[in-house]
């Protein structure tokens, strides 16, 4: 026996040996294929509940609390970190700003692929509706923006999307707004359950793409006045096919269900609970100052009083961490309503700056037909109604100098600008972008780090990082100076200003 | 495993040849006179059979029994005998009238190098070899009983670089040879007795965390009999797809090398690593804002009509307590208030008002953290006889930790059999079992040490804050500041671990003639880990929050299956041939699972259980499955013992890879020669001269269920959220292939006194798979492709002389030198560079390419032409967001000169380590700026003067802007800027110091003491980590991965470890 064995080790076995191994690594490879589908993860997922992770994933960027209250928001005046630094740039935080935002339209544009896979062609609008909102926060801040050419990786191979001009991003998203409006059917198929907005209302969404419309045609109408005013007037001029927000039910807030950790809304997780208020994130003196000169009685809902009992907001400018008035116990935080409710909401766009934006319209002369005193005051109405505002208070706040229509040396349409900024808070990128296209109010007070060399806050978010590494479209030639400065972006026409 | 078996069966064959022929031959001398007799033991006190004995000058002898034990008769007058082994140095005795001689043969560390382990675990000669390997023996790894394996290595072999990230309990450490080829995952395969093990390190990012440790660390280094480097992919090309990094050869105590019948082997140590590099904290000014007597001077410049003094100004600008929770004037600011011991008296915690405002120097060092204690005791049990043996041992390692409530426990044990119930069979297992408990391991990283410099400011007595915490635990806060956790309440959040593991294997040999052997092995490593993490009900944010307390408990698996059957053939021919050779396959299996919960908050406050969640506990798994066939062959033909060739090939099948590509081949040759003999050209001065060249290539994989892009899942208001892939799936994925080639000569002189040995070596991946970041614009994180090529070369000298020899004093030493010069050779698609890591505030590990591995990617100071720093009108550096390359962290050369001296039993050994550049990025430096804890921060009394920064205004012309130290350290520029945290790496360390002394009472022949050292000194390291008070090597490495390389971030004090070893054989 045992020779025997010898005998076939000696001569057979190598060759055995390598035959064996090499039989069974084919016939088993074959179970391969089967075992490499990745067993906890799927790949095939319904449309809805990516729309639905793209509207957390925007809402927690756009209205968290770097972008929120960190740049934009002191950038537009209204609120502040108190402390030094308060401009600071910081890579990886830069970075995770505007990939989260382009992740958030990459999970749109996939609903919205996927959607039409579904034969949803509602789900496929609402995406759009997203795609093109966030966009226009995007190019707000950064300027000229991939957008044309972004997202085609997995479907046309694209990995270096060219920077479209500010400009074209913008008629780009009019033409998504339009063609959103046409595609949504309330007799079509259901959005589905990832609707944290509206919950499947198709008639608010139609509304909120042409608010959204109005918008962009606003933002844009120093420096392309005639296509903004094509825009405004074919919506204003049809309300039936081009249905605009009205009332606060209008209004496109995501509300957190504020129950477990990563659902609670992201200030309120930042800032802390309301009981016991200690985070550096505050109020401006720009923003607070303005309320208690004209007495707004939407301040105690902005707003705490000091530990003095007073309201005071945070001040810029040189040496603006040895202000005594700036010390930590000064300063008044942000009230519960906005900054510390669990069940807090994401203001993605709200009915009050559509009527201001209806009112300048008129009072300027792009749209003819309505009755800009009427939305101005309608603005300021449905402001401070969705801050609890009672309506004797907005009567009287109505009769206030600076408020009345037509009275004092100030012009009605730089009334109608304050107006929409103080109801922006909150939505602080569009009030850092509104302070941009109108300069109104006048900031001048410039972080200490900033104010030897400039006049005005920032005026353009730097590009990241990564973007730069990795777009090999990235225009080298893009003017930053001080990081935040450099070049005014498209639509900003404002003079003197450095 | 086999090849020890054959090297037994070899020794006793020799045993028995000898002892036949030499008993023979006295026989015949039957008319002797006297006898004599003894035993010949090894230095460690191990009997040695086989030992030849012979009269000088004749041919009588004999040879030592299996129990070391030897009886000679000679003739009258017959005066000398000599002892020879192979492997020690032969001995000459005088006899004289003794009748019972002892003897102690000593390791002939120059011909034991002779012989090196090579894959698979076959015995070769080296100068058979085409290829570098190097060997360290039991001794190397146990004199200093660190308790990682893998620090034993540091300094020891060349071109081995080894990173300890830490002193602290359970950290990891990184071993690289030959540099970094990949971007992630650098380290080599460790192998135990022929079966791989694990060795997952904490990927810590530069941030820092939780370090669990580097798995290989549950090998115990007392088991090791030998450890072997095979450097590279030309020594190692034969271990398939994962020995593109080399492979650590460990083979384990077996018990063949006891005495017959019962040996015991007892060994205790006790190791002290007390806290020594700490952080140079300035005692200068304490906390608060603008309290410079700077600030004061400009405060009154504004103010003309005040005449504020000091001591008032600092109490209404500066600082002044009142309840720490804002009601006083800066309560919670930062380190920049008044000038302390100067005299002010200030409102203050515990002192109360107007108290003298004093500085509290040592505060941390006293207060915060203690001696780490670490207990070792081994017991080993070896047992021989014809048919068996075997060695069975347990361990047990007990540590507590510099933080207070930290502590680890490793018992493991160990049992290795070896059955031969037949003279052609072979049987044996080798069985490991091992535990590792941690009630609490320290948290190392920005999140938790930061808090000693921003939070405990330079005037809180410590001591108070910890009787505030054995007083009301929480209640109080940190004392001084309500919203703040007591630090000695943050040390009961505890963070557990358990891992339960499993290894070993089974191998049975058959000799089926003299030059040929079937071998199996199957092989297990498994391990389960559980995790837990709690947080307690009164932290500050569960008061405020009203929560019961958090937990979260992980549950993974490790598991790795081998099978291998295997031919050895070796065979010498009549003609001057020879051929060694093998030939076989593999089968290979890896799983991991893993199992998670978490509680966002809990109902009864401080039961950690998941039934006691409040709200929707979190709950996760993870499984995943990986295979791999192949073959392979190796085959060196030998000529006359001086000219060897040899060739390997191996073919693997992956699993992970696409159908098309899962198939792979790749080949390697070696050549050596021996000059010396082959010429003839052997002197005394000039010994030996070998040459050797080699080539590789090896093959590698990809991890499971990369082939498909798939959805991660969350949940809103219960309902599933879908996140779009952030990878995009690869289209056509090739396996990556390493080529690699080396050529080296080991040259000796005067009778091998001293030898050289050089090697140079040129490695080239390419086609490595990567997951390649994209522009979040394109849709995609990143994509997967074959993506970059990396090339290392590098030159390794080892240089060993027998420096002294007089008598019976020895003074050996080992240099061990190394350059590698790694070079990113290109990146897919025109990539400016490739992350490696996030790193740390901006700062980022990345490839560029055309640079060395490991470039650190920040923010720099914005220069003129000439290289002045611009100074902004504010009187602070300018910024830029343009991101510039500021270091890298690959060291120019690496090495470590080792030292024996030994007189008789005594031996003192003295190991330097060495690295010669590498910088990091620390997150300390940098934080030191704006913390204004440190004591860069009140150097030439800026704080007093205040500071004109060093450099040029936009004009062109020399700055003469005067500021406050604070508005220069602690200004918004320093988040703008990385380049001033930049920090070179070169040390040079005193790195172990042993001294031991082996003596006999009675029965117990071989007491060895001994009395170490690590670490005791950091001989050289650069201006600036001296300045902040860092170790570099520590500041170089967070956790066991790459993700940490070149980045510090508040690590906790470096330890001087002094310790005492008994080691008894019976």
């Amino acid at each position: 026996m045992v020779s025997y064995m010898k005998n076939i080790l000696k001569n057979k076995i190598s060759k055995l040996l390598a035959i064996s191994t090499l039989m069974i690594a084919i016939s088993c490879t074959q179970d391969w294929a089967e075992m490499n589908i990745n067993p906890n993860q799927p790949s095939l997922v319904p449309a809805s509940n990516i729309f639905g992770a793209g509207l957390t994933v925007v809402a927690g960027q756009l209205f968290g609390e770097r972008i929120g209250i960190y740049y934009t928001g002191t950038w537009s005046g209204q609120l502040a970190a108190t402390g030094a630094g308060d401009y600071e740039f910081r890579v990886d935080i830069n970075n995770g700003q505007w990939d989260n935002l382009y992740r958030g339209m990459a999970y749109f544009e996939d609903a919205r692929i996927n959607a039409l896979t579904e034969g949803n062609s509602n789900l496929a609008a609402v995406s759009l509706i997203m795609k093109a909102f966030t966009a226009q926060q995007v190019s707000d801040m950064w300027g000229d923006i991939p957008y044309s050419e972004a997202f085609k990786l997995g479907t046309e191979d694209i990995l270096n999307p060219v920077f479209d001009s500010h400009e074209k991003v913008y008629t780009q998203i009019l033409s998504e707004l339009e063609e959103a409006n046409t595609l949504l059917n309330a007799s079509s198929i259901a959005v589905g359950v990832g609707d944290f907005i509206y919950a499947g209302d198709i008639n608010k969404w139609k509304k909120f793409a042409n608010s959204l419309r109005l918008r962009v045609a606003m933002r844009m109408s120093l420096v392309a006045p005639q296509a903004a005013a094509a825009v405004m007037s074919q919506i204003l001029g049809n309300p039936a096919t081009f249905p605009v927000f009205e009332t606060n039910a209008d209004n496109a807030y995501l509300k957190w269900p504020g129950t477990a950790t990563n659902n609670i809304e992201p200030w309120r997780q930042r800032l802390g609970v309301p009981t016991n208020k200690q985070d550096q994130y505050r109020t401006n003196h720009d923003l607070i100052s303005r309320l208690v000169e004209m007495e707004d009685p939407r301040l105690p809902v902005y707003a705490d009083k000091n530990a003095a009992g007073i309201y005071n907001g945070y001040r810029m400018g040189i040496g603006q961490s040895g202000f005594p008035l700036n010390a930590q116990q000064n300063v008044s935080h942000i009230g519960n309503r906005y900054g510390y409710d669990d069940r807090g909401f994401s203001p993605f766009m709200h009915a009050a700056q559509v009527w201001f934006i209806k009112a300048e319209a008129y009072e300027t002369g792009l749209v003819t037909g309505g009755n800009a005193r009427e939305a101005y005051e309608r603005g300021i109405a449905i402001s401070m109604l969705d801050n609890g505002i009672v309506q004797a208070d907005i009567d009287t706040y109505l009769q206030k100098p600076g408020v009345a229509w037509g009275t004092s040396s100030t012009p009605n349409v730089a009334k109608i600008r304050l107006q929409n900024w103080i109801g922006l808070y909150k939505q602080s990128v569009e009030a850092w972008a509104e302070n941009r296209r109108t300069d109104v109010p006048k900031l001048v007070n410039v972080s200490n780090d900033y104010a030897s060399n400039h006049n005005r806050p920032p005026f353009r978010m730097a590009y990241p990082a990564n973007e730069i590494a990795f777009n090999e479209s990235y225009p080298n030639t893009v003017n930053q100076v001080d990081i935040f400065y450099g070049d005014q972006i498209w639509w900003d026409t404002r003079k003197g200003v450095n | 495993m086999t090849s020890i078996i054959t090297r037994l069966q070899n020794k006793k064959m020799i045993y028995l040849a000898v002892s036949i022929f030499l008993y023979g031959v006295s026989g015949l001398d039957g008319f002797a006179q006297s006898r004599v007799s003894g035993t010949v033991e090894d230095e460690s006190g191990m009997f040695i059979p086989g030992v030849t004995v012979v009269l000088t000058g004749t041919t009588i002898g004999t040879v030592t029994d299996i129990d070391g034990k030897f009886d000679i008769t000679l003739s009258k007058g017959s005066e000398r005998l000599s002892f020879s082994f192979i492997g020690y140095v032969t001995q000459q005795v005088e006899v004289g009238s003794q009748s019972i001689i002892g003897i102690i043969m000593i390791e002939d560390s120059k011909s034991l190098e002779e012989v090196v382990v090579t894959a698979f675990g076959v015995q070769r000669e080296r100068k058979e070899l085409g290829y570098t390997v190097q060997t360290l023996k039991s001794e190397d790894l146990i004199t200093t009983q660190d308790n990682n394996i893998v620090n034993a290595l540091s300094g020891k072999i060349a071109g081995v670089q080894v990173t300890q990230s830490g002193s602290q309990i359970g950290a990891s450490s990184r071993i690289i040879i030959r540099g970094n080829a990949s971007f992630a995952g650098n380290q080599p395969l460790f192998v135990v007795d022929g079966v791989p093990i694990d060795n997952t390190s904490t990927n810590l990012s530069g941030s820092g965390g939780l370090d669990y440790g580097n798995a290989a660390a549950d090998i115990d280094p007392e088991n090791i009999e030998s450890l072997t480097v095979l450097k590279g992919a030309n020594a190692a090309a034969l271990y398939g797809n994962r020995a593109a990094n080399g492979v650590i050869l460990i083979e384990t105590k077996k018990g063949q090398k006891g005495k017959e019948g019962l040996g015991v082997e007892f060994n205790t140590s006790m190791v002290f690593d007390v806290p020594s590099y700490f952080m140079n904290f300035q005692n200068d000014y304490g906390i608060g804002t603008r309290g410079g007597e700077y600030d004061w001077q400009q405060y009154l410049g504004r103010n003309p009509s005040s005449n504020l003094t000091y001591n008032e100004y600092a109490k209404r600008f500066s600082y002044n307590y009142v309840n720490g929770i804002g009601g006083g004037v800066q309560e919670n600011a930062t380190s920049w208030g008044p000038r302390l011991d100067a005299g002010l008296l200030l409102d203050q915690w515990i002192k109360g008002p107007n108290s003298p405002w004093e500085s509290n120097p040592d505060n941390i060092n006293d207060n915060f953290f203690q001696t780490q204690t670490n207990y070792i005791n081994q017991i080993a049990v070896t047992a021989k006889g014809k048919e068996a043996f075997g060695r069975v041992a347990f361990s047990n390692r007990k540590m507590t930790g510099m933080f207070f409530n930290t502590d680890q426990t490793v018992n493991t044990l160990n049992a290795n059999l070896t059955l031969n119930p037949h003279e052609k069979l072979t049987v044996g297992t080798n069985f490991n079992y091992v535990n590792r408990q941690s009630d609490n391991l320290p948290v190392v990283s920005y999140g938790s040490m930061t808090k000693l410099a921003w939070g405990a400011f330079r005037h809180i007595p410590l001591d108070e804050v910890r009787r505030v915490y054995d007083e009301f635990e929480n209640e109080q806060g940190s004392g001084y500041n309500l919203n703040q956790n007591n630090f000695y309440y943050d040390l009961k959040q505890t963070n557990g671990m358990n891992r339960e593991r499993f290894y070993g294997n089974v191998n049975v040999a058959y000799q089926i003639n003299d030059w040929l052997t079937a071998n199996t092995l199957i092989g297990l490593d498994y391990y389960d880990e559980m995790r837990k993490s709690i947080t307690m009900s009164r932290t500050r944010a569960n008061i405020n929050n009203r929560m019961g307390g958090q937990f979260s408990q992980s549950d993974q698996t490790r598991q790795e299956f081998n099978t291998d059957v295997r031919l050895d053939f070796n065979k010498t021919f009549e003609n001057d041939f020879s051929l060694i050779g093998l030939v076989g396959g593999n089968y290979r299996q890896n799983k991991f699972s893993s199992m998670n919960l978490s509680a966002p908050d809990l109902n009864v406050p401080n039961l950690f259980n998941v039934g006691n969640a409040k709200g929707t506990p979190g709950v996760g798994m993870f499984d995943s499955q990986k295979e791999n066939y192949s073959i392979y062959s190796s085959a060196t033909v030998g000529y006359k013992g001086y000219l060897y060739a040899g060739v390997t090939a191996r073919n693997d099948w992956s699993s992970t890879l696409p159908e098309e590509n899962r198939s792979y081949f790749y080949p390697s040759g070696n050549v050596s020669v021996t000059l010396s003999e082959a010429l003839d050209i052997k002197s005394k001065n000039f010994s030996h001269l070998q040459l050797r060249a080699s080539m590789a290539r090896v093959g590698s994989d990809t991890d499971p269920y990369q082939l498909m892009g798939t959805y991660s899942t969350s949940l809103f208001n219960n309902s599933a959220l879908f996140n779009s892939p952030a990878v995009m799936p690869p289209a056509n994925l090739r396996p990556e292939m390493t080529t690699s080639m080396e050529v080296g000569a080991d040259f000796r002189f005067f009778s091998d006194r001293l030898s050289i040995d050089a090697t140079y070596y040129n490695q080239v991946t390419e086609d490595m798979i990567l997951n390649v970041p994209t522009a979040r614009t394109t849709g995609f994180a990143s994509q997967l492709i074959n993506a970059a090529k990396i090339e290392n070369m590098g030159i390794e000298l080892i240089m060993r002389a027998l420096v002294l020899d007089i008598r019976d004093f020895r003074w050996n030493t080992t240099l061990n030198w190394a350059r590698n010069t790694s070079t990113v050779v290109e990146l897919y698609g025109g990539l400016e560079n490739i992350t490696i890591s996030s790193g740390f505030g901006g700062a980022r590990l990345v490839g560029t390419p055309g640079q060395p591995w490991g470039d650190i990617s920040g923010l720099p100071f914005v220069r003129d032409e000439s290289g002045n720093i611009k100074i902004s009108p504010n009187g602070t550096p300018m910024t830029t967001n343009q991101q510039k390359i500021l270091g890298n962290v690959t060291p120019k050369w690496i090495g470590g000169l080792q030292n024996l001296f030994t007189y008789r039993k005594i031996s003192l050994g003295v190991l330097l380590d060495f690295r010669s550049g590498g910088d990091f990025f620390s997150g300390t430096y940098w934080h030191s700026y704006p913390t204004g804890a440190f004591t860069n921060t009140v150097q030439n009394n800026v704080r007093a003067e205040g500071i004109i920064v060093e450099g040029v205004k936009g004009d062109g012309s020399l700055n003469d802007v005067r500021i406050s130290a604070q508005d220069y350290y602690n200004g918004a520029w320093v988040w703008n800027n990385h380049e001033y945290s930049i920090i070179d790496g070169s040390y040079v360390k005193l790195r172990e110091l042993t001294l031991g002394y082996t003596f006999s009472i009675g029965k117990l022949q071989n007491i060895a003491v001994s009395a170490f050292g690590r670490n005791l000194a950091i001989l050289h390291r650069s201006a600036k980590a001296k300045e902040l008070g860092l170790d570099p090597e520590a500041a170089s490495q967070m956790g066991g991965s790459e993700r940490g390389t070149g980045f510090e971030n508040f690590m906790p004090p470096t330890t001087r470890s002094y310790g005492f070893n008994l080691r008894l054989n019976f």
